[in-house]
């Protein structure tokens, strides 16, 4: 394998996990503020692809439904918190799972009730459907579009949560919320904030997949396993252990593509299992649980 | 002190689980006023704190605050009506920095953290360090400060001596002896001499329940209670 087929390889691996990464950002946030495993997570991201490609159909910009379907879903997130989330706050992991489990079939379902069963291709935007090329290295250009989207969101997400008032809320709420409510922060409403952004994000990682990966009902449920196993490898509510997880993974995947073909899925898995034998909580997990 | 107490507790029941810890406490805490609950270990007294703020679920009595009955209230609403808590284990925000916790607790008031340097000067060298970097004392102080910088109107204090150096001590002691006639303070400590120099009127509780109250010449007069309920020779 030439050099130039290695880096197109790691460069699609790294597209791949910037998809990662959104998706399974709003799913860390979400478990480290509330310590809720949010199986409606997977959805989310469906759902956000679907809305992505019906605001593309009815207004044919795809930069439209990069704005809209993430506001969108960031509403059925406040919904999915009301009726599904707050209610199962102080209940066993396993309560939650099977809850929101449920909630995610009766989802996809509907999908399927109203969209049907097929794959829905979504157009490439225009002005990023000719490759890019960087010396000898040729790459497609809304590939780099995805990754560049993924940092900035990694950037912003990081200067939010570092330097802004609302950010101090989030980490405080999420180490200690008892405390944080003693200090006069309402830590409902900051949950549900984190849930709405989360559910936003992982819309996010839907729209931008749709034009990579089609448009279909089971998008979700084949996306939430890797959003799982990236969450749980980087460490339970990590951002900084998600992001290396999500590259780890997608990196493991596309190179994996190369070395052994079609068992890439089982070399990932090895991957991932050493990485658990290695860090039994995660990367960047703590030892001791909430 | 007022007949009207700016803090008030009526016949308060509270448990942990089927554990019946607080027995029907009723306590006054009279506006501008330095109360201390007095006890041994276990005798309810952290317990008696959190009812105020419904951190321990109130099943009988009632407490009010400025004559507003405080039980359908969130922890954070209680908070916002001007009740400030410093927990005995501090509970400092290992992920935030010194200046971070003091922000948070301001509201995002820059100011505050020159009030908090006025009042602890030694905190100026750890402003960047993250709370669980700080030693024991600091992280005291940070626990007074973050609550002070909110500016409540009544603020309850566990066990704020607990364990540290006598130059911090005396630091804390100076700060608290210092919001006296600005905020109503609640004590909660074993230190019997500071309580008794510090507040005006004393609260002894044991098993769940205040069996004595009066203010410290009275506690002076009656060595054998300080000696029964506290297990110390006065």
């Amino acid at each position: 394998m030439s050099l130039i087929g290695i880096a197109n390889q790691l460069f699609l691996g790294l597209s791949t996990a910037a998809i990662y990464v959104l998706v399974s950002l709003g799913l860390t946030m979400i478990f480290g503020m509330m310590n809720v495993l949010n199986f409606t997570h997977g959805v989310l991201y469906a759902l956000g692809a679907y809305f992505g490609y019906l605001v593309v159909k009815l207004t044919g910009s795809f930069w439209t439904a990069l704005c809209i379907a993430p506001l969108i879903v960031a509403l059925v997130g406040l919904l999915i918190e009301r009726i599904s989330i707050r209610p199962l706050a102080d209940r066993p992991h396993l309560i939650q799972f099977l809850a929101t489990f449920a909630l995610a079939l009766i989802i996809e379902q509907l999908i399927r009730l109203v969209a049907g069963n097929d794959a829905y291709p979504v157009a490439l935007p225009a002005g990023l459907t000719q490759p890019v090329s960087f010396g000898p290295f040729v790459f497609p250009s809304y590939r780099v579009f995805v990754i560049l989207a993924a940092l900035l969101v990694c950037v912003s997400l990081g200067a939010l949560l570092a330097l802004t008032r609302a950010g101090i809320m989030i980490r405080a709420t999420s180490e200690d919320p008892q405390m944080a409510a003693l200090l006069r922060v309402d830590t409902a409403s900051v949950s549900t904030l984190v849930f709405a952004g989360g559910s936003a994000l992982a819309a996010l990682g839907g729209v931008l997949a749709a034009p990579v990966f089609s448009v279909h009902p089971s998008m979700g449920e084949e996306f939430i396993t890797s959003a799982f196993l990236i969450v749980t490898a980087g460490g339970l509510g990590s951002l900084r252990g998600t992001i290396l997880a999500a590259v780890i993974l997608g990196e493991a995947s596309s190179l994996g593509l190369l070395a052994v073909g079609k068992y890439s899925d089982v070399l990932t898995i090895c991957i991932m299992a050493a990485v658990f034998l290695a860090w039994p909580t995660g990367i960047f997990g703590r030892v001791e649980g909430r | 002190m007022n007949d009207e107490g700016l803090l008030q507790l009526e016949d308060v029941h509270a448990y942990y689980g089927l554990s019946h810890v607080l027995q029907g406490v009723t306590l006054r805490v009279p506006a501008g006023g330095v109360v201390s609950l007095m006890g041994r270990n276990g005798v309810g007294k952290t317990t008696t704190l959190k009812c105020v703020f419904g951190l321990v679920s109130v099943r009988g009595g009632r407490v009010t605050f400025a004559g507003e009955d405080l039980a359908p209230l969130r922890p954070h609403q209680i908070a916002r009506r001007g009740i400030a808590l410093v927990p005995e284990d501090r509970r400092i925000f290992s992920g935030l920095s010194v200046a971070e916790n003091i922000l948070l607790a301001a509201g995002g008031r820059k100011q505050a953290i020159q009030q908090v340097l006025s009042w602890f000067p030694n905190l100026e060298g750890s402003l960047r360090r993250p709370g669980d970097q700080l030693s024991g004392g600091e992280q005291q102080m940070l626990a007074i400060a973050r609550a002070l910088v909110a500016e409540p109107r009544l603020i309850l204090v566990d066990e704020p001596l607990e364990g540290l150096a006598p130059v911090i001590a005396e630091r804390i002691e100076a700060v608290l002896q210092d919001l006296r006639g600005k905020t109503t303070v609640v004590l909660v400590d074993q230190n019997l001499k500071w309580l008794m120099q510090v507040a005006d009127h004393h609260y002894v509780m044991d098993h769940g329940r205040i069996v004595h109250h009066g203010d410290s010449d009275w506690l002076r007069r009656h060595p054998e209670l300080i000696e029964q309920y506290l297990g110390i020779a006065a």
